[in-house]
């Protein structure tokens, strides 16, 4: 019995906590990595294929190969890639997180936890880490996975890091959304239906929105001359019901972060600038934040006994 | 010293929609080193007390004094466990408690469970299950136990396992709470009982000092008994067990001939306490 863990026993109450909720959801971290592998690949293959048909067309119909153009068409393979893969990973991991959330909400555990150290404030981050490391891990393994398959697929090099970072920083945002979920809901099989009601309605919720947005700008184009002006025509009721789903942020950073902003090429718009992409971010994570901690710190009074 | 003090403590569940009043102002203490068992029918409020003193559930009012040098030990009724084996499952508790992996070993092997280290909990048999709640209620050396139902769900083998290992646990001086609706493993076990209904406590008894002495008679008795009479032929006296030598002497010298002399068990209590106000109807 005497084997790793123990090896790497710790005297801190707070960073075995950590270790702990992380070893114990260690299965669901290696599930939401195996699917992110095989969503990963099924996705890059996809996208590997589309930028071949377009390339083989643009160099059979160009006498002269624009570097700028090829570049412009990697940048909307990443984007393509990202846009569509994230929201299936969305709706298959929502309720994972839920699961990892509640599941110890659900067997008392966490109640058990605090008898021995009374600090919610340490079980609520270890769960967040969890949260964090099973996201971050996911993202990467498909970022990998599409930079090996489109290079191999296509001979160019899809490196966009900046992209990466956004989509872990969004990912964890929707992740936490999940978990609150399951933090609020104690049995396991409920939190899971509800998380994958919730995802497959803000998805659509949030598409609805945005399309109905765009269309009124789309209306109203003439009356358009700068950047700002067509973001501020995109009507706020739409903008709202667009980023009540906070992976629609992840939208709006690719294409900040892939295109200039430019009447030039409309579609390439984003509809808030980059610092209300972060505000919003911001706005996001810090209510979940709140929200979920109200709750836990709601479910789980505490006993404190007095030392004598 | 007081271990535990109970004050004035309320609870009651669903308060907006058919509230059910759980706890109507519970109030008691424990001495430190004693063994107090929680007495009562299905629905009495023990499991809501015991959730409250280990913190599980938060009191509407009153208040909880834990006084120990350690965190308390809980025996849950129905244990349960993390998804991961028996052995993270006590290695997580024994880190957070600072315990030698030298204490969490030979406790898995002095409670059987030798071999089942990698077992998950859930796929271990209910007494198993029971054993490996009391290692990790008791793998932090704590001076306060709380057991919820400890015997309960277990055949009588694995019972008696269990009973064991709470008297060791007394002879050990811990400050034990048990709750049970096995009164007859009580008995050996407590110094005192508590008796809940209704969410309320309806009775104490003290094994030292309240012995119930039952004695079958025959002859007349005498002025100063006849409070004590139950039933024809029998008397029924509430005293301190070193009394009961006294009592019975003082019977024959007064030409009583007395058949038989038991003290009573924690059943018969029981049947007086719930079951009496229906025998006197």
């Amino acid at each position: 019995m005497r084997e790793s863990i123990w090896v790497i026993r710790m005297k801190n109450k707070f960073l075995v906590n950590i270790k702990y909720t992380l070893l114990f959801q260690r299965y669901y971290i290696l599930i939401a990595l195996i699917l992110g592998f095989f969503i990963g690949i099924l996705y890059s293959y996809n996208t590997a294929v589309s930028f071949n048909r377009w390339y083989l067309y643009y160099i059979s119909t160009t006498p002269n190969i624009d570097p700028g153009v090829v570049n412009n068409q990697i940048k909307f393979s990443v984007y393509t890639f990202w846009w569509s893969s994230i929201p299936l990973i969305f709706i298959f991991i929502a309720p994972i997180a839920s699961i990892i959330a509640s599941q110890n909400e659900e067997n008392d555990m966490n109640h058990y936890i605090m008898i021995y150290y009374p600090s919610r404030i340490s079980l609520f981050i270890s769960l967040l880490i969890t949260l964090f490391v099973m996201g971050a891990s996911l993202i990467f393994m498909e970022w990998v996975v599409f930079t090996v398959v489109f290079n191999y697929m296509t001979g160019f090099l899809a490196w966009y890091p900046q992209v990466f970072l956004a989509v872990v920083v969004v990912f964890i945002l929707v992740l936490l959304l999940s978990g609150l979920i399951g933090i609020a809901i104690k049995k396991r099989a409920w939190s899971v239906i509800i998380s994958i009601f919730f995802a497959i309605f803000i998805m659509s919720l949030s598409s609805i929105a945005y399309n109905q947005g765009i269309n009124y700008v789309d209306n109203r184009l003439e009356y358009i001359d700068t950047v700002q002006e067509y973001r501020s025509t995109f009507p706020l009721i739409w903008k709202i019901l667009t980023f009540l789903n906070p992976l629609y942020l992840l939208h709006e950073f690719m294409k900040l972060l892939l295109y200039p902003q430019t009447l030039e090429k409309i579609n390439n718009i984003s509809i808030l600038d980059f610092n209300g992409c972060i505000l919003l971010y911001l706005l996001w994570y810090f209510l979940l934040i709140l929200l979920g901690y109200l709750i836990f710190t709601y479910k789980h009074p505490l006993r404190k006994v007095v030392r004598v | 010293m007081k271990v535990l003090e109970v004050i004035n403590l309320r609870k009651t569940y669903s308060r907006w929609r058919h509230p059910v009043e759980a706890l109507k102002g519970v109030s008691f203490s424990i001495e430190k080193g004693t063994v107090v068992g929680l007495v009562g029918p299905n629905g009495a409020g023990k499991s809501t007390l015991l959730k409250i003193i280990v913190g599980f559930l938060k009191e509407d009012k009153g208040k909880v004094i834990v006084k120990s040098r350690r965190p308390i030990g809980y025996v849950q009724e129905n244990p349960t466990f993390f998804d991961a084996s028996v052995e993270l499952n006590l290695k997580y508790i024994a880190e957070l408690n600072d315990v030698s992996l030298d204490r969490l070993l030979s406790l898995i092997k002095e409670f059987g469970l030798g071999g089942k280290e990698k077992v998950i909990p859930s796929n271990l048999s209910k007494g198993q299950q029971k054993r490996l709640a009391l290692i990790r209620a008791i793998l932090h050396n704590p001076d306060f136990l709380v057991m919820d139902e400890p015997f309960s769900g277990l055949d009588p083998s694995m019972a008696i396992e269990i009973r064991k290992i709470i008297e060791r646990l007394k002879e050990e001086k811990r400050t034990m709470f048990i709750s049970s609706h096995n009164l007859l493993y009580l008995t050996p076990i407590c110094d005192r009982v508590i008796f809940m209904n209704f969410g309320e406590i309806v009775g104490e008894y003290y094994f030292k000092t309240s012995i119930a002495l039952r004695i079958i008679f025959q002859g007349e008795v005498p002025e100063n008994y006849k409070e004590y009479l139950d039933g024809k032929g029998e008397l029924l006296i509430e005293t301190d067990r070193e009394e009961i030598p006294k009592i019975i002497k003082d019977l024959v010298n007064r030409n009583v001939s007395i058949y038989e002399a038991k003290i009573e068990g924690l059943d018969r209590i029981y049947e007086r306490i719930y079951m009496g106000d229906k025998d006197e109807k």
